[in-house]
């Protein structure tokens, strides 16, 4: 495991041996910790094989709009990048969801799946591998 | 298609309001936002994400303006003051069958007197005591009615006398209507007593959603006091059955919140379109303004549960007459009527009872 990024709000870990990078988000992201993380994740998958993604927002806070926009509009480059697919955990708060389904919204794809735990996420990616 | 179920409306309102009212940090404004661009896609058709938005609103009135306006949004749902008119008094069950409830009663212990006098507190425009009115035969037996009305907004008061004097110039016994523009509270009981004049006959109260707007608990027991001091033959209350007098904030928006949540099943179960409906809908985004949005001292809104009034009549020395409903009446709409083991009828819809009449008497 490699540690990509590690700030208040979150931490990305990169799996060399599955090729996944993992999101584990907490707690309320200010919207430049927010586009830190997409930007550093975009960074990473340019110079690294990247064929998965975990976003882990299991407790995570609400996400701004403008910022959920943000995210979805890096998911073209990463897919063009190599990503094969990307699973995301739940979050517990409700409102986060609602984030969260904005951001489904506009990145409809079999590719991009919502599961309860990461169990289940990893369960799913596995297939990709 | 989504692959997760999108959460319910009412769960992540209620996360926003535990933050109601001084913890509002940047991050809860982003929520009230994002909650708010939920509940406006498919605002009309939706009756939970209408109430929200009306209550989302009601916080932005207090916590000021987040990014997403609402009102452009809301603005489309307004109808003209006629058109409302027209659908709370023909169509809204809790209106019309409470008047007919009402005025059936009044009527009933009118029917052996000659001599009536009707005091009306919060008479409004007149429309109940119009229909009332209406209800009596030219050719009835009395020798005098004289209704009294008591109002604090003028304009309201003149549209009352002019209706209810055009019902009363159709008998030909003799007729009065007295007019009082005044918040009841600030009248003494000899100001009630020279209102009612010196022979006023067989007295009949009727406060139609209107003792909640007293505004403190004592106030409310001194005017009870003295409608129990003028004797009357029956009081008639009718009031809407939530703790809006609740000063905490976070128990008073769920108190408020079941309420209207079940005022707007019974709104969208009317027959009328959704212009209408949602009108009317908007209508009351007013009420859950005035709960909501504002501080205790400046709210009007501050209804009581049925028992409550129940206690507050007891305790003056009235005596409650369950006896008098007939709950097997049709209302509509999936209303039921019910009598409380404390006495009044209310008006439910499923698990709630949404409206509260109770009939009083001073003697048994």
């Amino acid at each position: 495991m490699n540690t990509v990024l590690n700030s208040p709000v979150v931490k990305i870990d990169y799996d060399y041996s599955r090729k996944q990078l993992v999101q584990t988000w907490t707690g309320f992201a200010s919207s430049g910790q927010f586009r830190e993380a997409i930007d550093a994740t975009l960074h990473f998958s340019q110079s690294n094989p990247v064929r998965t993604i975990i976003s882990d927002t299991l407790n995570q806070s609400v996400v701004d709009p403008a910022d959920t926009q943000y995210a979805a509009s890096a998911m073209p480059k990463l897919f063009q990048q190599g990503l094969k697919a990307m699973a995301f955990v739940m979050p517990k708060n409700v409102i986060t969801q609602l984030s969260l389904k904005q951001f489904a919204e506009g990145k409809r794809s079999d590719n991009i799946k919502y599961f309860p735990s990461i169990i289940e996420a990893r369960k799913w990616l596995e297939s990709f591998n | 298609m989504l692959n997760f179920d999108i959460p319910g409306v009412y769960d992540a309102l209620d996360l926003v309001m535990r933050n109601y009212p001084d913890k509002f940090t940047p991050e809860s404004k982003i929520e009230i936002d994002t909650l708010l661009s939920h509940c406006l896609d498919g605002l009309g058709d939706d009756s939970e994400k209408f109430l929200s938005t009306l209550y989302i609103r009601s916080l932005k009135s207090y916590i000021g303006d987040t990014g997403v306006n609402e009102h452009i949004y809301l603005k489309n749902y307004e109808i003209s003051q006629i058109q409302l008119f027209d659908i709370l008094s023909r169509k809204f069950p809790f209106v019309k069958a409470a008047h007919d409830v009402v005025n059936g009663i009044i009527l009933s212990r009118m029917y052996d007197k000659s001599d009536v006098t009707i005091l009306d507190i919060g008479i409004g425009q007149g429309t109940q005591i119009c229909k009332l009115l209406s209800r009596i035969p030219d050719s009835a037996h009395y020798q005098h009615i004289r209704v009294v009305g008591i109002e604090p907004f003028e304009s309201a008061l003149r549209r009352a006398e002019f209706s209810i004097r055009q019902e009363l110039s159709r008998f030909s016994f003799s007729t009065e209507f007295v007019g009082k523009r005044a918040f009841v509270e600030k009248l003494s009981v000899d100001d009630l007593r020279a209102l009612l004049g010196e022979d006023p006959g067989a007295v009949i109260v009727n406060a139609s959603l209107a003792l909640h707007h007293i505004q403190s608990l004592e106030e409310r027991d001194r005017v009870i006091s003295c409608l129990r001091s003028l004797l009357p033959d029956a009081l008639l209350l009718t009031e809407p059955n939530v703790d809006h007098f609740e000063p905490d904030f976070y128990r008073r928006f769920q108190n408020c919140y079941r309420h209207f949540y079940h005022v707007f099943q019974v709104i969208d179960r009317l027959d009328a379109g959704g212009v209408d409906k949602n009108g009317l809908k908007l209508f009351f985004g007013r009420e859950i303004e005035d709960i909501i949005g504002r501080h205790n001292g400046d709210r009007y809104e501050k209804h009581e549960p049925g028992y409550r009034w129940v206690e507050k009549l007891n305790h003056h020395g009235f005596i409650i007459d369950r006896d008098c409903f007939n709950p097997l009446m049709e209302v509509g709409c999936g209303v039921k009527l019910t009598v409380d083991r404390e006495g009044f009828l209310g008006f439910g819809y499923e698990t709630e009872i949404i409206l509260a009449v109770i009939c009083a008497t001073t003697s048994g």
